[in-house]
């Protein structure tokens, strides 16, 4: 019944508006990017040309030729992984679904499926669009170009020390397309547990407001780019950015990949935390 | 004092809520509106009161005009379906807080608004904590406690015991004394059979009036 | 309940922890040991030190966001403070209401006063927080800096907050922050074609005073004063102080007009639009 009643939330989360406008906004950006490239770059020969997953709207490394379409994505990125599913528990719980569901399934079932939905909706729009992206890149762009936009070619030290600080570097060894469909499969799923945070946060506390419920996400991730901040003007090399681990081909800076997962998992901890004790509470108004 | 409705209309996403209704509303009287759900009682009342815009036609109240004049009737006490109040606070914090949007009324006022419904002005329960009848005789207290000249009742006895049926039926009849027009929509034939001078009956956006109690079903 | 003292309160202390915050992540002392007042002010917006202004490369413009982080969260917090109005016990509120207009300026003074507050406390916290840390002067220039940075701020966080509050009669609170935030950011990072095109001076003159974002550069202003010219040393052409208050205050009042409207002729065909009973 746990399985059904999540997968029923899902279906159900997917045909709201939020979640659609999402999708949509996001495709949007994606094409954006996708068709600039192609204007930027039509007639190139394959020897000039960059690698197509370099080019991708979660790339880094994009950065350095065109750095405006990312930087955009980066900016609005804390405002639109609450929207998908971010706020479906915080509606419910106002107009009185909850009760009702919670009287079908169990208040701690129903919160868990519920956050679980908001993980898995979340991840869905997250996702798709970028793996879109790199299907358009593999069909527009020739395959073998190997071009990086440092404009090092891959026989130069820095390159190879730049590339050994990509997260998951051996996979990048490997063949950079499976990189990159791996890597956007973990950026959604990372945006899915932002996304199941937030519901969790609202399992806790009655939110009246659905503006609030920006906050602990925005907090979060602007917090983790004070922190990085803060360790260059100690001088460090260390990134604590958040768009350092959920982008593609970031490069610049020494990423600490455990204390990355250990936040991860201290994060879904804190989601699980949030539905169990939310559901714990007495189902009153 | 009138209230005086001149062929009012309201469509809304291409269904007309409200035909053409003309209506002589005079103080001192109860006037009765009944009609099937959805028939768009609540919408009238809403037009009436000023809290909703009519499409044509014109509301007028002691010579003002509505929406023009003024955007609500100035002395107006309305229950509405749907419309809850405060949960945080309790019953008299919650009449404290609308009671001093005009500052007509004091605490000793709004003290006797919540006796006079059967609610006791010392109880520290929050409003989130009512049962729904006892939501219902807050919102009658709110309509009435600063004695206003016209009052809307959608659906007053919504949730309310026997007991709190006879205060509620009381108390309307007391500002009928007092002089107020009163508005009173409800699909309870007793409320409408005992307390209305004149009835109505709304259907499909389109008003007419009933000559007779007999005849309300 | 909302009332002016708990406006107060929110205003105070998002501009107290506000203020400590930017003082401690942005205010680091110049290479003679000490910070002056118009550095201070300068870095409220973006710049890094004297003769260092705010650089419109991808870094700094994350960080920029960063420094208003605090505006962010009284948006946020602000944002809804008319908009409570709409939404539980709305019918009552306003069947009390027969001069709408009236309510509606007073609820916007309120508003006002809130970002003017807001501000005040938050460069005066920063200010206290630095001088606490390092050696702090006040110069002439930096107060004279500070006032504008305070009317700039002020008339940009009213214009944002009422907005939000008037979008979210229609769409909710949570889509009308989204809008509002939203734009702000892409605008934010639209500041980065200056760069990308910053030998095409005419194109960066015109695109600083089309960009509602680069209005809150203070260390991008030039002056007519020669005293504040001086010392914001600003790196590129064409924005102007006075400009610059003409666009913040024009948004402000346009906002104010559009809500006047909007509050004026609402109709109440819903409960609650944040979707409560």
């Amino acid at each position: 019944m746990f399985v059904k009643a999540t997968a029923a939330q899902i279906r159900f989360l997917l045909r709201r508006n939020s979640a659609i406008i999402t999708f949509f906004i996001l495709l949007a950006m994606v094409l954006f990017n996708f068709i600039s490239n192609v204007l930027a770059f039509q007639g190139k020969d394959v020897v000039e040309m960059y690698h197509p997953m370099k080019l991708l709207l979660l790339s880094w490394n994009q950065t350095y030729l065109t750095p405006d379409r990312t930087l955009n994505f980066i900016q609005l990125y804390p405002l639109l992984v609450v929207c998908p599913a971010g706020f479906a528990l915080a509606s419910e719980r106002q107009n009185g679904e909850d009760i009702l569901l919670a009287a079908k399934l169990g208040n701690i079932r129903y919160r868990f499926s519920k956050i679980l939905a908001a993980f898995a909706v979340t991840m869905i729009v997250f996702t798709i669009p970028f793996l879109i992206e790199i299907i358009l890149n593999c069909l527009a762009f020739p395959l073998s170009a190997a071009g990086d936009l440092m404009n090092l070619n891959c026989y130069q030290e820095e390159y190879f020390r730049i590339t050994e600080s990509y997260l998951f570097t051996g996979l990048y060894q490997v063949s950079p397309y499976i990189y990159a469909v791996v890597l956007t499969l973990l950026f959604g799923i990372l945006s899915g547990i932002l996304g199941a945070f937030t519901a969790a946060v609202s399992s806790l506390f009655y939110i009246k407001f659905r503006i609030l419920l920006f906050l602990p996400v925005f907090a979060l991730l602007n917090v983790t780019i004070m922190i990085s901040d803060w360790f260059h003007m100690q001088n460090s090399s260390v990134s604590a950015a958040w768009y350092s681990y959920f982008l593609l081909f970031v490069d610049s800076k020494t990423l600490y990949g455990p204390v990355f997962a250990l936040v991860v998992l201290l994060l879904i901890l804190l989601t699980a935390a949030g539905a169990y004790i939310g559901g714990r509470k007495d189902c009153v108004r | 004092m009138k209230l005086i409705a001149e062929n009012i209309s309201k469509t809304i996403r291409g269904k007309k809520i409200l035909s053409e209704i003309s209506l002589e509303l005079e103080g001192g009287k109860i006037y009765g509106f009944t009609g099937p759900n959805g028939s768009g009682k609540t919408m009238l009342f809403r037009a009436l009161s000023g809290l909703m815009s009519v499409d044509s036609g014109i509301i007028r109240w002691n010579g003002g005009v509505l929406r023009r004049d003024f955007s609500v009737l100035p002395s107006l006490g309305i229950i509405l379906e749907n419309v809850s109040l405060y949960p945080n606070l309790t019953g008299f914090q919650n009449l404290k807080y609308l009671a001093d949007i005009k500052g007509k009324i004091h605490n000793k006022e709004i003290r006797e608004a919540l006796k006079r419904v059967g609610l006791d002005p010392d109880d520290r329960r929050t409003y989130r904590k009512y049962s729904l009848g006892m939501k219902q005789r807050l919102a009658i207290a709110q309509a009435v406690m600063e004695k206003p000249d016209v009052i809307m009742l959608d659906e007053p006895t919504n949730g309310l015991d026997d007991e709190g049926v006879e205060i509620v039926r009381r108390l309307i009849l007391e500002e009928k004394e007092r002089g107020a027009l009163i508005l009173l929509a409800s699909h309870n034939s007793s409320d409408i059979s005992l307390l209305t001078d004149i009835v109505y009956r709304i259907n499909n956006g389109t008003l007419r009036e009933v000559k007779g109690k007999g005849e309300i079903r | 309940m909302r009332t002016i003292s708990s406006r107060i309160t929110v205003s105070a202390v998002t501009g107290i922890s506000g203020g400590i915050y930017l003082a401690v992540m942005y205010m680091q002392p110049t290479v003679l040991g000490n910070i002056g007042l118009s550095d201070l002010v300068m870095r409220l917006s973006g710049s890094r030190a004297p003769g260092f202004p705010l650089t419109p490369v991808i870094s700094e413009l994350l960080s920029l966001t960063l420094v208003l982080v605090p505006c962010y969260v009284f948006q946020i917090y602000m944002g809804i403070e008319v908009y409570r109005s709409f939404c539980t016990a709305s019918i009552y509120v306003f069947s009390r209401t027969p001069r709408r207009i009236r309510w509606y300026l007073g609820e916007i003074t309120s508003l006002a006063g809130a970002a003017l507050l807001f501000q005040v406390i938050l460069v005066v916290s920063a200010s206290a927080a630095a001088a606490l840390m390092h050696p702090f002067y006040i110069d002439t220039a930096g107060v004279v800096l500070a006032v504008y940075h305070i009317i700039l701020y002020t008339f940009w966080l009213f214009a944002m907050s009422l907005i939000i509050n008037l979008l979210a009669v229609y769409l909710g609170s949570n889509a009308a922050f989204f809008v509002v935030c939203g734009a702000q950011l892409v605008f934010t990072s639209f500041l980065i074609f200056i760069n990308m095109f910053e030998e095409n001076r005419p194109f960066v003159t015109r695109f600083l005073n089309l960009n509602p974002m680069a209005h809150l550069v203070i260390g991008w202003h030039s002056s007519v004063v020669p005293m504040l010219d001086k010392t914001v040393q600003a790196p590129y052409e064409g924005l102007y102080f006075a400009v610059s208050f003409l666009v913040t205050a024009g948004t402000a009042l346009a906002a104010a007009v559009a809500g006047a409207f909007i509050v004026k002729h609402h109709d109440f065909l819903t409960a609650d639009p944040e979707g409560g009973v």
